[in-house]
């Protein structure tokens, strides 16, 4: 093994636990950090405002924000939160109901916005009824979901950072994958 | 004539050759304590086979190494005997090619049956070289040297298996090099699957450059070019081809403008005489206010002065001076600059008024000229547009002869002596049909004929002692507009199972079959096809709010009953509605798509439906309207929102996303679904039972065929099925397995795919176009191992599949449990 920061194996193995993490702490700090223009980048946040409140969407998600579609083509097969078939960019992409998807329930409130958001190669359209302000999101202040609660349904877990401010933050490169593994499948079992 | 039966493959072998062949019929026929012919082993540090424990009926590894090596070296003696002849026939088109294909696959079957990986990928290498020789996207001299080479390899690696007892490596990575080194990346070939008849591959530039036809060929009117290039003109073009569209959408917008623009000159034109009577009342009011109050009794001055007037309630002493009187309308118009001073301000607003209608007048004209010439622009754009489109489309066409050509010698294999029984007839060779459609019909037009030609020289002439059977087979094809149609006609009845498989492609393909029995006792398939699979010639189709596309050739007509029929039970309506198209099925296309369904369809009858190109039941798709007819550039979609027979969506005018329904394919998808969920639901509830007393033991009395073209497969697998107690026979081809099913009558057949005469999909659908063969359990072993070959032999009735190299122990368990045996 290469030495580590002036040290080699034998002095790492040689050193105690203790000896051992603080080394690991001041190690590990001297990564070097996204300057604060990135950072601030990284964590803003776009505020979502859903049924039963508001969600915190990160913008570097967010491709493009639209009118809600006049029009939009039904799927055969698909699930009750995919609306249906957009064209974004000369490319068919399914229009999602974020409040259904979330919540189970469709929102009683007239859909307002399209966030086209992508991660890794996905691009969805993502319906919500209106959106706020854009936030810094502390990453050290978000705080993990202590369990599901009306806002989402036990299943979606899974697509949230955490709370911050008592506002869900959405996992982006979560919920996409989600989206299509489940778009996919409800063409095999309805 | 076939090239691979044992007389002319006995022609291409040597003296020691066919000495082992002998000894391989010897062995065949061989007891317990006949030893292995030493003289057939190539090397001497092969051990020993004399201490062979035979009385076992099993062959250790070093025998069956032997074996395969002896089977290897005669494979690469014909291969390079192949070769030879080859260079001297210097032509792609040689039979040599052929026999150097096959030789090449069995090898490569076999020698990954065995374990020798590297023997196994070189042979593999030889198959890619073939196919590219073929598709004519490898030189055929640079194909040779490649031949060579890869031959060199194999021998070289045979030669360290026989000598180690293990394969080098080496060899392979040489011959590697080498095809680098003439930029050959037949990785990058096997990866994209080439098919084998018409190939559009993506090689290197350098490649393309290198090999062009041109060099090869002073006379050649071909040039070749990059693939990635040509991808990229094609979706350009079809981009160009796009614009119609919008360009369509902004013509009828400025049109609506100019209608707009007309309208409110006219308006303007309405107003003027209107303004014109309306001044002269207010200017004679005016007058006798003015005479009144003695101002002036025209222009601004006068005005100011009378509102001033109002405002202080003094009236001023103006000197009674001479003053213009408002013309009348007839000396207004006589407008004259110079003249100022006589025309009252209402005088000046009309003419301004007369000016502005003049100038929005002559921009009408302006814009209505410019207009004429946008159109004829766009008329010019449209047919450029089009022409554009059939020229890229005869870049990826080839004539329909090309297809032809090789059914023809297809068949002429097949029936080998037979062939003067065969009446084979071509019209419209000339028509030209994109490759990528030619590509995916070739396949099962192929397995058509020859089970057609299999049929009537096997099985016809049997039950039929004494009538000597001839059959005709003919081919038409033409195009009209955007459609194809390729008419097949035969004498005889054609096989269901063929006719699912091409109806499967062609659903497939957004076209259609039907089966017509013409006066003359002959069956006509006729297939519509569209032009190309990137353009859709389709119908705009409503139901509810949705629009939605179906292919031009998926339907036979449309069906508008403007009257609808009142005053009879919904049943009835039904049964009427049904004999009024004529068809069995009518669908309602809301229901089917899962739109919400027409409450009020089953009380006001069926009022539009598309009447579809399907043979038998007759359907129908019941629509809310047939919007028009379009041509739109199909898009893919993404993998994940496929649907059962929507793959493709069109963008209208408007940026809306429009489906394209292969109705065929819903319907056969849709039921597949509906299976699937049944059969899931089976499966659970018998895992909860035992199956019912499964014996155990092997039984003796079955009988198994081995229909494999590899003697050391059919060798190793004779010995492991024998000593388990069944009674063993044995083909060497597909012919010969179909002689030896009618006279042996087997239990089971373990089928390989890879087989000349009739591959083992053809043997397979002609079995199962045979009642007598129902109860055959059939087991497909073959080194195919892709998801495609599995989906096929299932559709064609392989009760399993299994893939080379099998472990023993899957096999014999595969077959107790097909023999319902624990």
């Amino acid at each position: 093994m290469l030495p580590l920061h002036g040290l080699s194996t034998n002095d790492l193995e040689k050193m105690a636990d203790e000896e051992f993490w603080n080394y690991a702490r001041v190690y590990a700090d001297t990564v070097p950090r996204l300057s604060s223009q990135e950072r601030n980048y990284q964590d803003q946040h776009l505020e979502c405002e859903l049924s039963y409140g508001n969600c915190l969407i990160p913008l570097k998600a967010i491709v493009e924000v639209l009118p809600s579609p006049q029009q939009y083509t039904y799927l055969p097969l698909a699930p009750t939160w995919m609306r249906g078939l957009i064209t974004w960019r000369g490319e068919a992409r399914p229009l999602i109901d974020l409040d259904m998807y979330l919540c189970g329930v469709s929102s009683s409130r007239q859909f307002g916005m399209l966030l086209i958001a992508n991660d890794n190669e996905i691009t969805v359209g993502l319906l919500v009824p209106g959106i706020g302000l854009t936030t810094t999101v502390q990453f050290e202040q978000v705080h993990p979901s202590t369990g599901p609660t009306v806002f989402y349904t036990p299943v979606r877990a899974g697509v949230m950072k955490g709370v911050y401010a008592e506002e869900p933050v959405l996992d982006v490169s979560a919920l996409l994958p989600d989206v299509v593994q489940q778009i996919g499948m409800a063409a095999l079992y309805g | 004539m076939d090239d691979f039966d044992t007389q002319d493959h006995q022609e291409e072998l040597s003296i020691a050759d066919l000495e082992v062949l002998r000894a391989f019929r010897a062995l065949e026929f061989s007891t317990a304590d006949d030893s292995f012919p030493h003289e057939t082993m190539p090397g001497a540090s092969l051990k020993d086979q004399s201490d062979t424990d035979q009385s076992a009926a099993f062959l250790s590894e070093e025998d069956m190494l032997a074996l395969f090596a002896t089977e290897a070296d005669e494979e690469i003696a014909a291969m390079r005997l192949a070769v030879k002849q080859l260079e001297q026939d210097n032509r792609v088109d040689s039979r040599s090619l052929k026999a150097l294909k096959r030789c090449a696959h069995k090898v490569a079957g076999t020698a990954a049956a065995i374990g020798c990986a590297s023997m196994s990928t070189i042979a593999r290498h030889i198959e890619t070289i073939i196919k590219l020789m073929e598709g004519e996207s490898l030189a055929f001299q640079t194909g040779l040297i490649a031949l060579f080479n890869a031959l060199q390899a194999l021998e070289a690696t045979l030669h360290s298996l026989v000598s180690n007892g293990y394969e080098s490596k080496n060899p392979l990575l040489q011959l590697e090099e080498e095809y680098k080194r003439l930029n050959i990346d037949v990785h990058v070939m096997q990866n994209a699957q080439i098919s084998s008849l018409f190939e559009v591959t993506d090689v290197t530039p350098i490649q393309w450059l290198s090999q062009q036809t041109g060099v090869l060929d002073p006379n050649s009117t071909s040039l070749r070019v990059d693939a990635r290039h040509f991808n990229k003109l094609l979706e350009s073009a079809e981009n160009f081809i796009e614009l119609d569209i919008p360009m369509e959408h902004a013509q009828k917008q400025v049109e609506t403008a100019l209608n707009d623009l007309q309208f409110a000159q006219s308006r303007l034109r309405r107003l003027e005489p209107l303004l014109s009577s309306l001044t002269l009342s207010v200017n004679a009011t005016l007058d006798t206010l003015v005479e009144d109050a003695g101002y002036p009794p025209s222009s601004l001055v006068a005005r100011i002065l009378q509102e001033a007037s109002i405002r202080t309630s003094h009236v001023p002493q103006i000197k009674n001076v001479a003053h213009p009187q408002p013309l009348l309308s007839y000396e207004a118009a006589l407008w004259d600059e110079m003249e100022i001073d006589r025309f009252s301000e209402t005088n000046v607003l009309t003419h301004s008024l007369s000016e502005a209608i003049t100038d929005v007048a002559l921009a009408t004209t302006h814009l209505r000229q410019a207009l004429a010439h946008l159109n004829s622009i766009v008329v010019q754009q449209v047919n450029q547009a089009s022409t554009v489109r059939n020229e890229v489309f005869l870049l990826r066409s080839l004539p329909f002869n090309f297809l032809v050509t090789h059914l023809q010698a297809a068949i002429e294999m097949i029936a080998g002596a037979h062939s003067e029984r065969i009446q084979f007839e071509v019209s419209g060779e000339a028509v030209e049909i994109n490759q990528d459609i030619l590509e995916k019909l070739a396949d099962p037009l192929l397995e058509l004929v020859q089970m057609q030609v299999a049929e009537v020289l096997f099985f016809t002439h049997r039950s039929e002692q004494g009538t000597d059977q001839s059959l005709y087979i003919g081919f038409n094809a033409h195009s009209t507009g955007n459609e194809i149609t390729i008419e097949i006609s035969f004498s005889q009845s054609v096989p269901l199972g063929a006719v699912a498989l091409l109806q499967d492609t062609v659903h497939q393909l957004y076209g259609s079959v039907t089966l017509q029995e013409k006066g003359t006792g002959k069956i006509t398939m006729q297939l519509r096809l569209p032009r190309s699979q990137r353009m859709i010639q389709g119908l705009l189709v409503r139901a509810g709010s949705q629009h939605v596309i179906v292919s031009v050739s998926q339907v036979k007509r449309i069906h508008f009953n403007k009257l609808g029929i009142n005053g009879q039970t919904v049943q009835d309506r039904n049964t009427q509605d049904k004999l009024l198209i004529g068809t069995d099925e009518i669908y309602d296309l809301n229901t089917l798509l899962g739109l919400q369904a027409h409450k009020q369809a089953a009380e006001k009858g069926l009022q539009t439906a598309l009447i579809l190109e399907l043979d038998n039941p007759g359907t129908a798709i019941e629509v809310d309207e047939v919007v028009k007819e379009v041509d739109l550039v199909m898009k893919p979609l993404s993998k994940y929102l496929c649907r059962p027979g929507i793959t493709n969506t069109a963008i209208d005018a408007d940026g809306n996303v429009l489906l394209v329904l292969n109705l065929p394919e819903m319907f056969r998808l849709k039921e597949i679904y509906q299976q699937v969920s049944k059969i899931s639901i089976e499966v659970d509830t018998e895992s909860d039972h035992e199956q019912p007393m499964l014996q155990s033991g092997p039984k003796v009395n079955h009988k198994i065929l081995i229909a494999d073209d590899s003697i050391y497969i059919r060798q190793s697998l004779n010995m492991t099925l024998s000593h388990e107690g069944y009674a063993v026979i044995e083909a060497a081809d597909g012919l010969q397995a179909l002689d030896q099913l009618s006279k042996e009558s087997p239990d089971l057949l373990l089928l390989d795919v890879e087989m000349p005469n009739l591959n083992g999909y053809d043997v397979l659908s002609v079995i199962r176009s045979h009642q007598e063969f129902s109860t055959l359990k059939i087991i497909m072993l073959t080194s195919r191992s892709s998801e495609k070959h599995k989906r096929r032999a299932s559709e064609l009735g392989a009760n399993t599949y299994l893939t080379k190299p099998c472990p023993q122990d899957e096999l014999l368990k595969t077959i107790k449990s097909l023999f319902g045996v624990k």
